[in-house]
């Protein structure tokens, strides 16, 4: 693997791609521990905490309903909408839950005993509605839920690397000295895709780091241990895990997708043998993804939002493949969320890696027979 | 020893070698022909690079085939424009071919060493392939193709690029190989070859024309005259 690496540092496309992504990622980073609306914060907070109540939510909307003419009183106006339907949302949500507890109880699985018990302490007490700026922690996981560019700068250097390991060989002539080498045509696949697999690995980590880098540099290192459950969306999480857990869950639950995407990337091209086929397929979805996002978020191939609430009402495809897994690699740990299989409740998250790790190990030994009777 | 047997290959309805026997010891086997003979094809197959159609390959009797990564380990094989890796240098270059071919670790260093200096590239070790000429390319290919320490040496076409004192340093190279290996090497210039193999084989449109050994061939007229007669035609 390491000499696949080595064929790769040497590509200006590629070295460019890693810097664009690690610029980008540490300015969204810096951009958003920054930014900061003490004023608007203070003020909503003075006027409105305290036990939510219907009448407080709608003195809010009311308050902020033509809030929208700048850019801040507009972000607060939002901010703080969506913190009290949340707790709106919550009783409604804690209501079925439980109701569906009852039955589930009713089974051995540990895992659903654990939300249940989890469940039911969350909501022993009434929802405070507490407006406060947000905090570090806050920002670190709305950072990590959020990372449209990213993924997209992400995707598209897993394409172009998948890619262009697989068809290096052919483009200087070197495949024939390789074949006929005694590691031959599996050993030779198997590095390749080793390679994809590190680099989608890496691209992962690196992504993370560079945008949680500068909260690190500037202290408070004692949020990485808080649980989870202090992000407001996250009070219903079935998983108890602390921050820097949640940030590595979300790492190598985009990392299976990105491994996903670049070995179908890699079969694709050695199908044409030409790195750019696949480089062009996924521009064309990423641009065309985009221009009907701007149409429809619901079009979109990372859409927002795809897991996290109104998942049921979700297409197979965004619920099923990898495209999940990369944009809403966050949101599979902000609340169980169970989909019957054989009639028997499962978390999605489960469902979907066991999906994507079928069809990735399918696409790859595809791979290996094009590659094994490629120029034979 | 290797030995094809009735080896044919086709390509769609277009028949490029045609039942293809011969065997091959220790020394020097020299392939001649035009372009589009079918010379690279043979070379592709007992490189395993590429399949027969149909018949077999074998290795001290047995399928190459079934012995499969034991029987490429006993291959060096240098294709026809070979290019490499452009950010590696020359020794990266061998150090990444010994471990596709298997040489234990410890004995790349010295491996290494050796092969450079026998093609005479151990001032260019730290160079970057890029900044090679074709002729150095060409020499860093022969030094991949003995890397590994083969039984078996597969050249197609080798001198390509090559100035008149590297052909020369490189024909000594193969004069002083051939008494341990098989030495196939394949070539459209028969100076290259009249010199130092044993045998000889003449290939065109895909059947052999005439197989026999340098010395007798030279008995009964010279090597050129013998290729003109074979492929006057095809060179105008």
């Amino acid at each position: 693997m390491g000499y696949e690496i080595r064929k790769l540092w040497g590509n200006k496309i590629m070295l460019l791609g890693l810097l664009v992504l690690i610029f980008v990622s540490l300015y969204y980073g810096y951009e958003n521990i920054n930014s900061n609306l003490p004023e608007y914060v203070n003020m909503v907070d003075e006027a409105y905490k305290g036990k939510y109540t219907e009448e407080k939510l709608e003195r809010l909307r009311e308050k902020f309903a033509n809030a929208n003419q700048g850019e801040d009183e507009f972000f607060m106006y939002l901010s703080v909408c969506g913190e009290a339907e949340k707790c709106n949302n919550i009783l409604e949500y804690r209501d079925s839950i439980v109701k569906a507890a009852k039955r589930l109880k009713k089974s051995s699985d540990t895992y659903i005993s654990r939300v249940n018990s989890r469940i039911e302490k969350i909501y022993e007490d009434t929802p405070q509605l507490e407006i406060v700026e947000p905090s570090k922690f806050d920002r670190i996981v709305g950072m990590v839920r959020w990372q449209f560019v990213e993924d997209i700068i992400s995707i598209m250097l897993v394409i172009f690397v998948a890619s262009y390991i697989f068809t290096l060989e052919h483009g200087v002539n070197t495949h024939k000295l390789v074949f006929s080498s005694s590691a031959g045509r599996l050993k030779t696949y198997v590095r390749k895709i080793a390679c994809i697999v590190g680099v989608a690995i890496g691209i992962s980590i690196i992504t993370h780091v560079c945008i949680c880098a500068y909260c690190v540099v500037s202290g408070d290192s004692y949020i990485w241990k808080l649980p989870i459950q202090y992000y407001g969306e996250y009070i219903e999480a079935p998983y108890i895990i602390s921050l820097l857990e949640y940030v590595i869950v979300t790492v190598v639950l985009k990392a299976i997708g990105l491994i996903v995407i670049g070995i179908c990337s890699a079969v694709v091209s050695l199908w044409f043998k030409k790195s750019i086929i696949p480089v062009i397929i996924s521009s064309v979805i990423m641009v065309g993804g985009y221009l009907l996002c701007s149409y429809n978020a619901n079009y979109s191939p990372l859409g927002e939002s795809v897991i996290q609430s109104r998942y049921e009402r979700y297409i197979m495809f965004k619920k099923y493949t990898c495209m999940g897994l990369i944009n809403n690699s966050g949101y599979y740990t902000e609340r169980y969320m169970p989909v019957n299989v054989f009639d028997y409740p499962v978390d999605m998250v489960y469902v979907n890696i066991f999906i994507n790790i079928i069809f990735v190990v399918a696409v790859a030994y595809a791979g290996y027979i094009v590659y094994r009777k490629r120029d034979r | 020893m290797l030995e094809l047997v009735n080896v044919c290959k086709s390509y769609k309805e277009k028949e490029v070698l045609h039942n293809f026997s011969m065997k091959f010891e220790k020394g020097i086997y020299g392939l001649l022909g035009p372009n589009g003979a079918g010379k690279s094809t043979m070379m592709n197959i007992i490189a395993d690079v590429l399949k027969p159609s149909k018949g077999d390959v074998l290795y001290d009797g047995v399928s190459i085939y079934k012995l499969k990564e034991k029987y490429r380990s006993h291959i060096g094989y240098l294709p026809q424009h070979v290019g490499y890796y452009d950010n590696f240098t020359a020794d990266m270059t061998l150090e990444y071919f010994a471990n596709l071919r298997g040489v234990p670790k410890k004995e790349y260093k010295e491996r290494i060493e050796n092969v450079l200096k026998a093609v005479n590239l151990s001032e260019n070790a730290k160079q970057k392939v890029k900044t090679f000429s074709g002729g150095m390319k060409q020499r860093l290919g022969i030094a991949v193709a003995l890397i590994a320490n083969p039984d078996v040496l597969i050249l197609d076409e080798p001198t390509v690029g090559l100035d008149p004192k590297e052909r020369i340093n490189f024909r000594e190279l193969l004069r002083g190989l051939a008494s341990e290996k098989t030495i196939i090497l394949s070539t459209h210039i028969v100076s290259d070859v009249e010199d130092i193999a044993d045998y000889l084989i003449f290939l065109k449109n895909g059947n052999i024309v005439l197989s026999d050994s340098t010395d007798n061939i030279l008995e009964k007229t010279s090597v050129e005259e013998q290729y003109m007669k074979f492929f006057g035609e095809d060179i105008v």
